[in-house]
């Protein structure tokens, strides 16, 4: 499903160039939950831009469901983004000004697909145990809730990747839990490929497998499989 | 439609201001065009009603008669009348003059021969015009001004009793009889112009000319489409219009686009989400500009209000005063007013449009 061979990316500023990724190579299967972990600065977050066709490749290859990522054109990117990836960050990155509803409408109204759009988001919002405050605006919802949100969004599109940047990095344990435990769900009965990007070593455990990244590298190439024994996995 | 609608409710107070400054803009120019134009088209009106079909003047007169007084001799009207097509032939004499700090014009005229252009002053009360130190009031002016028949007023020097009030709408706001005018301004056997009647509408044109052939030293001009004539005979008018009309779109421009660009400048994660989301420019674009559009159509429609208000307003205050908004510059200052929002809404949604997603996403 995602195929990256020796993915380079640099940074300039000014004279200063930051080889932020070095030769980065690895597979993940269609389906798969795989996790991405490393210290900060080790290009864990180049990498999913990368992934999702935010940002342009220095070198390399990167191809997802056979989708070229890295020669792709703007507006391809933006078709890519758009059909076959779905974010979900850190920050959440809801639109304040909308509820519930409408944050996830927005998306279906960028993929265009008006038919059965009700349907999907109560579905989703379902999914993720917020369909009693579709009316509420992000502010007023917890930050686990508003994560709940900005995962609800990225699946509404259905999409057939998922990229999560820290999705766990602003809540408690316990709200940590609830994500890891919607993520797995999401993995089991969607078969939708999911790439998170953590520092929690313990919620990487429940993936699939770990992609470890050092100074823009795989640590071991290919990643590391685990054995799919965690608590989360069972739930 | 949702993005763009929330964005205006969520910044309430920023919206509220580029509503009131787009409104402002086009009340402005609704109303000094309105003034401008309902005060011409007013006076030009009132001139036509008269009846007649040309006015013969001194050559190189203006078409605004209050500026003179007698230049041309009385006795003309004997020569027009000889001019073959003419029916009636009247000649007044104008004058200006300030009654109760206001601008006056007062027509000097002989009654019948008025009303043989076109049926004379209509008095809706009191008595006609027969006998010097008498005068006839327009019904506007009388309400404006509080005259009723009976009452007496001082006016150029000499005190006149009102001794009817006529249906407004026809010549001056002021009749008083031409040989008392005359005297009173020393210009005995002389009058202003001469409005003349036609036999039929066929021969008017050919009518003028002749006149013009006959009688040495006037200027004739058809009453037909008066008020153009005298809008285009007043320097400049164009011009200032015009430049009214740029100043709303301008100003239009100006408040969308500092509106829109600071939103733009605050709204840099959310355009960074919406290109994560897969948006296209013309998504990102279309959004900014129907933000716009928005704002724009409810300061048009502001605007609109503002107007009604102001024409109410300059009525009470100023009753003489005409302000002429019509279906014509209503649609130019709804344009003027959307045609700037949405230009002043392209550059902001150029700049959003090629904002880097990652670096909008992680604008703080």
């Amino acid at each position: 499903m995602i195929v990256v061979k020796n993915l380079e990316k640099d940074y300039k500023t000014g004279r200063v160039v930051v080889h932020a990724l070095r030769g980065l190579e690895f597979e993940v299967d269609g389906g798969q939950f795989a996790s991405v972990v490393g210290p900060s600065g080790c290009g864990k977050s180049t990498l999913l831009y990368i992934l999702g066709g935010m940002l342009k490749a220095s070198k390399g290859k990167v191809t997802v469901g056979g989708f070229d990522v890295t020669s792709a054109g703007e507006a391809e990117l933006t078709t890519y983004r758009r059909e076959q990836i779905g974010f979900v960050f850190q920050k959440f990155n809801l639109i304040s000004s909308l509820n519930v509803y409408d944050n996830l409408k927005i998306a279906c109204d960028i993929l265009g697909r008006t038919n059965g759009t009700d349907d999907r988001i109560n579905s989703v919002l379902e999914i993720v145990g917020l369909e009693h405050k579709r009316k509420m605006k992000p502010l007023e919802l917890s930050q686990g809730e508003q994560q709940r949100v900005a995962i609800a969004r990225a699946l509404v599109k259905q999409p057939k990747v998922l990229l999560a940047d820290e999705p766990t990095g602003n809540l408690d344990s316990q709200n940590s839990e609830n994500i890891m435990r919607s993520f797995r769900q999401i993995s089991n009965t969607n078969g939708q490929t999911i790439v998170m990007i953590t520092h929690n070593r313990a919620l990487a455990a429940a993936t699939d497998r770990i992609i470890e990244m050092k100074d823009g590298r795989a640590v071991a190439p290919g990643g590391i499989e685990i054995a799919a024994a965690s608590i989360e996995r069972e739930a | 439609m949702t993005l763009p609608v929330a964005n205006i409710l969520q910044k309430k107070i920023r919206s509220s201001i580029c509503v009131l400054a787009v409104s402002l803009g086009i009340t402005l120019l609704l109303v000094l065009v309105g003034l401008t134009k309902g005060s011409i088209n007013e006076v030009a009106e009132r001139i036509e009603n008269v009846g007649g079909d040309i006015i013969v003047q001194q050559a190189g007169a203006t078409n605004f008669f209050a500026l003179k007084s007698g230049v041309l001799p009385e006795k003309y009207r004997g020569l027009i009348e000889e001019v073959q097509g003419v029916e009636a032939v009247s000649p007044v004499v104008t004058w200006t003059t300030t009654f109760r700090d206001n601008f006056y014009v007062v027509y000097g005229i002989d009654p019948d021969q008025f009303s043989s252009i076109g049926g004379g002053l209509e008095i809706v009360e009191g008595a006609q015009l027969e006998n010097p130190g008498y005068l006839v009031v327009d019904s506007r002016m009388a309400a404006a001004v509080g005259l009723a028949v009976g009452d007496k007023i001082e006016l150029l020097g000499s005190t006149f009793e009102v001794a009817g009030i006529s249906k407004e709408g026809i010549g001056a706001r002021m009749f008083m009889l031409m040989s008392q005018l005359q005297e009173m301004l020393h210009q005995e056997g002389r009058v202003s112009l001469f409005f003349v009647k036609c036999e039929s509408p066929d021969v008017v044109k050919t009518t003028a000319l002749a006149i013009e052939a006959n009688v040495k030293g006037v200027h004739v001009q058809l009453l037909e489409n008066f008020a153009d004539q005298m809008a285009s005979s007043m320097s400049g008018l164009k011009e200032f219009i015009g430049a009214i009309t740029v100043t709303t779109l301008i100003v239009s421009l100006l408040v969308i686009l500092l509106a829109m660009y600071s939103t733009i400048i605050e709204k840099t994660r959310e355009i960074g989400i919406l290109k994560s989301l897969g948006a296209s420019k013309a998504f990102i674009m279309g959004n900014i500009v129907l933000e716009s559009v928005i704002l724009t159509v409810c300061g048009v429609i502001m605007a609109f209000v503002f107007t009604f208000v102001a024409v109410k307003i300059l009525g009470v205050r100023y009753p003489m005063l005409t302000v002429e908004v019509t279906p014509f510059w209503i649609v130019i200052g709804s344009a003027m007013g959307i045609v700037g929002g949405v230009l002043g809404a392209l550059y902001p949604a150029y700049v959003a449009v090629r904002q880097d997603p990652v670096a909008a996403l992680s604008y703080e």
